[in-house]
């Protein structure tokens, strides 16, 4: 009888604490997101932020740090563009020209993405395609107008000017001057090698794909090099030994096929797209996968695998 | 033993009863009846009542022979603006005089208006005029921005343009938003909405850029209303097209402007670069959100050879607006 009266008192107390707790949520659920960042405090850390941004005649301000939690505060809609490629940490901080009429100002958002091939692949994911990027010393960067994007290291930088004036464009050479000198240039990725040093394509066209390559859901670390017609593509990825590559490679042409038709060329099969006419083929070498799509005829597709299939094994 | 068996088979109901009890209030979904639960937390707050906005919305009377759409090219915004919704029927058939006004530009980001990513404070400001010139007793501008709300208006260009041309700027703060109840809605039946500047109003205008979205494709004047929500609205993303179709639901419009005079075709939402914006010179009003929003997927980002977006299909099929643009009375305009 107790031990009933026992239980149901614990029953009870648990459908109060249950009625209670829906009327007293968590009150971090209605603060308002902006509060919780305390941008402009001088105790925000700086992190991997370099100091001495700003050039003579500027001044620094607003800093604000962000994490994969609350980074929906600052770029909501578009973090999950950084999100998939790693995303760590954002700095954020606006230079401005002091004492000028111009009222020149630069926004700095420096983004930790934990790898180098990761600050690359947001580069050349965001990089427009009529424009090239420039690679120096461990440095990939282009300038789009008003704006500066760098990868260096882990880090990915995007510099936006309010504006194209000759100030913010001195402003932006500084900044990308600064970043080179403060900041450890990472060390070269296998595909980096394979595709700057044996392949001599610039960093700038080689994006790296942590998840979900070309929509397959099965493909993750796909290195993408856009070959110079803009169209084709060349990819590698790294399997765990020969088996997986083959049977890696096997996928990727089964994932071509959902959208084209198997064409025998020899010994080898490739797929057309049905939409586009492209051809894509994937294959193992070692426990490498290498293939290329978008190629717009068999021959073409043929020797860009040829290339690519000579500059692995001549890494091997 | 007879009692001993009836005494536990009592016991033991009561329990269960009590558990089951306990475990309908904790997990039976928010609207049943004796829920506890409290997806939004909106459920915990004292003394906030629910608010429901009028049944068709700030729509005006449709007509069966004026043009669904308006469209006008040029450079000069005011001709711009008096030209897209002159074709609709002109400023009179929409204002009235003693209307309050509340015109919902989007100032998400702070980025100079030159970037794309915002109203062009230009064209906000000649609607501005262009409503006043109707005779409305009180112009309201208001958003809840993504990022610091002063900040993003100022940078924008929006506070001066809104003030200098005769508005009254509401920007959010915590006491500014109430639950909205939006029967049929998926994700936002019962939400936080920026309420202070609707009270009172009468008629609502949209005006919002044309902008390359990462998620959704394109941010126009349907998605526009999401920064008219509060609470935690990023979890919508993990369905955006659905949370634009309750958009859609949510808020029927007076009329909406498109701005398509900068076009941040890529890059988007946020943008950055100019490289990312072309001149579009073109302004489309309409009352349908959804038809005005077709027309700048196709004529404005020109991406007229690709599907649309998954939420024009979704608030299609509830009957909110007609995607097919081209089977619509449309009024073009070129202007100066």
């Amino acid at each position: 009888m107790r031990l009933g009266l026992g239980v149901l008192a614990l029953l009870a107390a648990i459908a109060l604490w249950v009625a209670w707790a829906g009327r007293h949520p968590d009150p971090t659920l209605f603060a308002d997101p902006h509060a919780l960042l305390d941008p402009g405090v001088s105790a925000v850390p700086r992190g991997a932020l370099p100091a001495g941004l700003v050039p003579a005649g500027w001044q620094e301000s607003g800093l604000a740090r962000f994490n994969p939690e609350n980074l929906y505060v600052k770029i909501d809609g578009r973090a999950d563009f950084f999100i998939a490629r790693g995303f760590k940490d954002l700095a954020f901080v606006t230079l401005r020209e002091t004492g000028a009429a111009s009222g020149a100002s630069v926004d700095v958002e420096f983004y930790d993405l934990g790898t180098p091939a990761n600050a690359n692949g947001a580069l050349v994911g965001e990089k427009p395609p009529e424009l090239d990027a420039q690679s120096k010393d461990g440095s990939t960067w282009y300038v789009a107008r008003n704006a500066m994007f760098l990868a260096r290291g882990p880090y990915y930088v995007r510099a936006i000017g309010g504006d194209e004036s000759p100030a913010v464009l001195a402003g932006l050479e500084h900044l990308r001057g600064v970043m080179q000198a403060s900041l450890a240039a990472g060390e070269k990725s296998w595909a980096d090698a394979l595709f700057g040093d044996r392949l001599g394509i610039a960093p700038g066209r080689v994006a790296f794909q942590q998840e979900n390559a070309f929509s397959f859901g099965f493909a993750k670390d796909v290195y993408v090099a856009t070959l110079e017609d803009g169209e084709s593509e060349l990819f590698v990825t790294k399997a765990k030994d020969a088996a997986a590559a083959a049977a890696l490679a096997l996928q990727f042409e089964k994932g071509f096929q959902e959208y084209g038709e198997p064409v025998k060329r020899g010994a080898a099969t490739w797929v057309k797209d049905r939409y586009l006419g492209t051809f894509a083929r994937a294959e193992g070498i070692g426990d490498t996968v290498v293939g290329i799509r978008g190629a717009a005829n068999l021959d073409d597709a043929e020797k860009g695998l040829a290339r690519l299939r000579a500059a692995v094994g001549a890494g091997s | 033993m007879n009692d001993d068996r009836r005494r536990f088979l009592k016991q033991a109901g009561l329990a269960a009863g009590v558990a089951v009890g306990a475990g309908w209030a904790s997990l039976a979904p928010s609207n049943w009846p004796l829920s506890l639960r409290d997806p939004d937390g909106e459920r915990g707050k004292p003394g906030r009542r629910s608010l429901v906005l009028p049944k068709n919305g700030y729509a005006v009377e449709a007509s069966s022979l004026l043009p669904h759409l308006g469209v006008s090219r040029g450079v000069d915004v005011d001709l711009l603006v008096k030209a897209a919704v002159g074709a609709i029927g002109g400023i009179g058939r929409f204002v009235q005089p003693r209307d309050v006004v509340l015109i919902k530009p989007n100032v998400a980001f702070e980025r100079a208006a030159a970037l794309g990513a915002t109203t062009n404070p230009d064209v906000l400001a000649a609607l501005i005029r262009l409503v006043r010139s109707a005779g409305a007793s009180e112009v309201r501008v208001a958003d809840n921005p993504i990022e610091s709300p002063e900040s993003c208006f100022a940078r924008s260009g929006i506070r001066t343009a809104a003030i200098e041309a005769g508005a009254r700027v509401f920007t959010p703060h915590p006491s500014d938003f109430s639950v909205l109840e939006t029967p049929g809605a998926t994700h936002i039946a019962r939400w936080p909405f920026f309420w202070r500047p609707f009270v009172g109003v009468t008629k609502v205008i949209g005006v919002a850029p044309v902008k390359d979205h990462n998620l959704c494709r394109a941010s126009m004047t349907t998605k526009n209303w999401y920064g008219l929500l509060g609470g935690r609205r990023n979890q919508f993303h993990q369905d955006i097209h659905g949370i634009i179709a309750d958009l859609a639901l949510m808020l029927r419009p007076t009329f909406v402007v498109l701005d398509g005079t900068r076009v941040l075709f890529r890059s988007g939402p946020t943008g950055g670069s100019l490289a990312d914006v072309k001149l579009g010179g073109t302004l489309v009003a309409s009352t349908d959100s959804l038809a005005a929003d077709a027309y700048g997927w196709s004529e404005l980002l020109e991406r007229r050879d690709e599907a649309l977006p998954a939420y024009f299909a979704k608030s299609a099929e509830r009957g909110l607006g007609i995607t097919d643009w081209k089977t619509l009375r449309v009024k073009e305009e070129q202007v100066a």
